[in-house]
């Protein structure tokens, strides 16, 4: 097992080191560092060349590569082009409230997705089955933008009609935040349209694979002598076909993830919240390579990171694969 | 590709029976076409594809046709726009239609595209296997390591006129790595059957192994891979249309008509529902003759006819 959890951080580290090679060079084939500010009457030939000096834009791609790599291990990503800003408070303030965001939608998603699977899995081709079944199809063909934008006329309609704003459909808190318990209040009413949206695909993904696995374990034996034994059915279902059924899932939302990050860049753009997703849209809006190839940097090392967190969660949970 | 009599057809034959053995085809064709949700899915896709590709008869409109006198109407029957139309006037359901044509075009390219290009990367590295297959498998997971839409949007940003090709294309330089797994692990279980290793000790070139004997057995998964992801190239191609970094204007795509659609959406409610309807239906019959192409293939629940 120490051996396995040590090949796979190295592999994972060398996977790291080739990222930071494809990010930057192929950013840097596709977008000229300076693009859009040659073409800006206000910028004069001194500050240009300033700004070209200042991130070694003579030099060769493989020395500015150099620099790159240097500035991001010592300077946390140094600053963006055209202001000299450091990347990193904003960046990071930004992966914070994405990864709430996140957490807290998988999380949703995962809750649902056991509801649902066990009673499918359990009453397979009842009517909740069929309807749980057609549920998710759907949940696989809606765009969530579109989705969100409906949760959006929904919510404006129903505060147009009751009066009673129930919840908000922009920004991560109120301007006059409350203290206490009723921060966490307008934090929930910020959040759970945004979680709504982005758990979509999630629950129809995890909820069909869980009946699946739910019906594999239901026929096999171990199952079969717990009934046996004369154990309850809720006692069956949850400790013996529920546990061994929702071991698997855990690749899956991990494989999942990068899916529902991709996502938060549409959802928190719809949203307005200040996370990774707008902080992405702002810098490739702006043209920035900079922040953008921070951001991509940080993805990447993310979704590096959880990988590798689920083959070794998988690994401890799964004895099979101790040895 | 027939199959071998079996003891059943022998004995119809000693009996004088004419019976016809069917080949493996024939009886997924059959089995799919008992299919009913993916029957019925697989008619009104055709009824939309149609209706995409004829557009100019379908509608008086151009898609670009504005007339300001009867800028936002809402959706009526008798009034000719089904859909409504927009604040410059122009029939919404002229724009969804046209948007479709779009829409399908992107991702019909995509399927194609990916499909080829992800099965020649997982046929050869099923085959070869050794280096060869650990230099393109990992190379696979580094493009899965990278986050997808992000990659997508840089590119366009930053190469894009906005055209539907070139979104297609740029869709399809990510969207293959499913299929090369797919066909990887396919062929890495074919390369050790019998058929294929006669076929190799015959001296069959590998690219004949490879085109004769290994895909024909392979053709199932990924055809019904193909068709998952004319789906998921529909929801990306909208998702990156509706944020601005997909086909541009003037040529209409369903995302964007529900982009250009959210400012006034609380009020003008039909210029944001109808192209998302659209997008759902399409996706949904797409996903169900993909689940009746799957059970189709699955043999294990066929009845032995």
């Amino acid at each position: 097992m120490l051996r396995l959890i040590v090949n796979r951080v190295f592999f994972s580290l060398f996977v790291l080191l080739a990222a930071t090679a494809v990010i930057f060079f192929g950013v840097s084939a596709i977008g000229d560092p300076l693009g859009e500010l040659r073409n800006d009457s206000n910028i004069s030939a001194e500050s240009l060349q300033r700004l070209i000096d200042r991130k070694h834009l003579d030099d060769p791609l493989v020395v500015q590569y150099g620099y790159w790599l240097k500035d991001m291990a010592t300077a946390q990503f140094g600053t963006d082009m055209k202001f000299d800003r450091p990347i990193w408070p904003e960046l990071s303030r930004a992966l914070l409230n994405t990864v709430q965001l996140v957490v807290l939608a998988e999380l949703f998603a995962i809750a649902m997705a056991i509801g649902i699977g066990v009673l499918a899995g359990r009453f397979q081709y009842s009517i909740f089955d069929y309807g749980t079944t057609i549920g998710s199809f759907i949940g696989y063909s809606i765009p969530i933008f579109w989705f969100a934008l409906i949760l959006q006329i929904v919510a404006v309609n129903f505060y147009q009609v009751t009066g009673i704003r129930a919840v908000y459909i922009s920004g991560l808190s109120s301007v006059d935040v409350p203290q206490g318990w009723g921060f966490y209040v307008d934090r929930a009413q910020h959040l759970i349209l945004p979680i709504i949206a982005l758990s979509v695909t999630s629950i129809a993904t995890y909820s069909r694979y869980l009946r699946a696995s739910m019906l594999e374990v239901i026929n096999s034996d171990y199952v079969r002598t717990a009934r046996a034994k004369g154990l309850s059915e809720r006692v069956v279902t949850l400790r013996h076909a529920l546990r061994n059924a929702a071991l698997p899932l855990a690749t899956v939302v991990g494989v999942n993830l990068g899916t529902v990050f991709g996502g938060t860049i549409i959802i928190e753009t719809i949203f307005s919240m200040p996370g990774m997703g707008l902080y992405f849209f702002n810098a490739l809006t702006t043209r920035d390579i900079y922040p953008l190839m921070a951001w991509l940097m940080v993805t990447a090392t993310m979704a590096l990171t959880l990988n590798l967190i689920t083959d070794i969660v998988y690994g401890l949970l799964d004895p099979r694969l101790r040895a | 590709m027939t199959i071998e009599p079996t003891a059943a057809t022998l004995i119809a034959e000693r009996e004088g029976l004419n019976v016809k053995p069917r080949s493996q085809w024939q009886l997924f064709i059959k089995r799919f076409l008992r299919h009913r949700v993916a029957m019925v899915s697989l008619v009104i896709l055709i009824a939309i594809v149609l209706a995409a590709l004829n557009a100019e008869r379908l509608t008086p409109y151009p898609f670009d046709g504005m007339n300001l006198k009867d800028s936002n109407l809402a959706p009526t029957v008798e009034g000719g726009h089904f859909f409504g139309t927009d604040k410059l006037g122009r029939d919404y359901f002229t724009r969804v239609v046209y948007g479709t044509r779009t829409t399908i075009f992107v991702a019909i390219v995509v399927a194609l595209i990916s499909t080829l290009f992800g099965t020649l990367v997982g046929a050869v590295a099923g085959y070869a296997g050794g280096w060869i297959d650990n230099a393109l498998m990992r190379f696979t997971d580094l493009v899965i390591i990278l986050p997808g839409l992000a990659l997508l949007m840089i590119m366009i940003a930053f190469l894009g006129e906005g055209s539907p090709l070139q979104v297609a294309l740029i869709l399809s330089s990510l969207l293959w790595t499913l299929i090369a797994r797919i066909v990887r692990a396919q062929f890495l279980s074919l390369r050790r059957r019998e058929f294929v290793e006669a076929a190799i000790l015959a001296g069959a070139s590998p690219w004949r192994v490879i085109w004769r004997h290994m895909l024909p057995n392979a053709l199932g998964p990924i055809i019904v891979n193909a068709t998952l992801t004319i789906s998921t190239a529909i929801l990306i191609e909208s998702a990156l249309s509706f944020i601005g970094f997909g086909v541009k204007p003037p040529t209409p795509a369903l995302g964007q008509l529900i982009s250009a659609g959210r400012g006034s959406m609380s009020t003008q409610w039909w210029l944001v529902t109808f192209p998302g309807l659209m997008i759902i239906t399409i996706c949904l019959t797409i996903n169900f003759i993909g689940d009746g192409l799957r059970d189709a293939l699955d043999a294990r629940q066929a009845q032995r006819s």
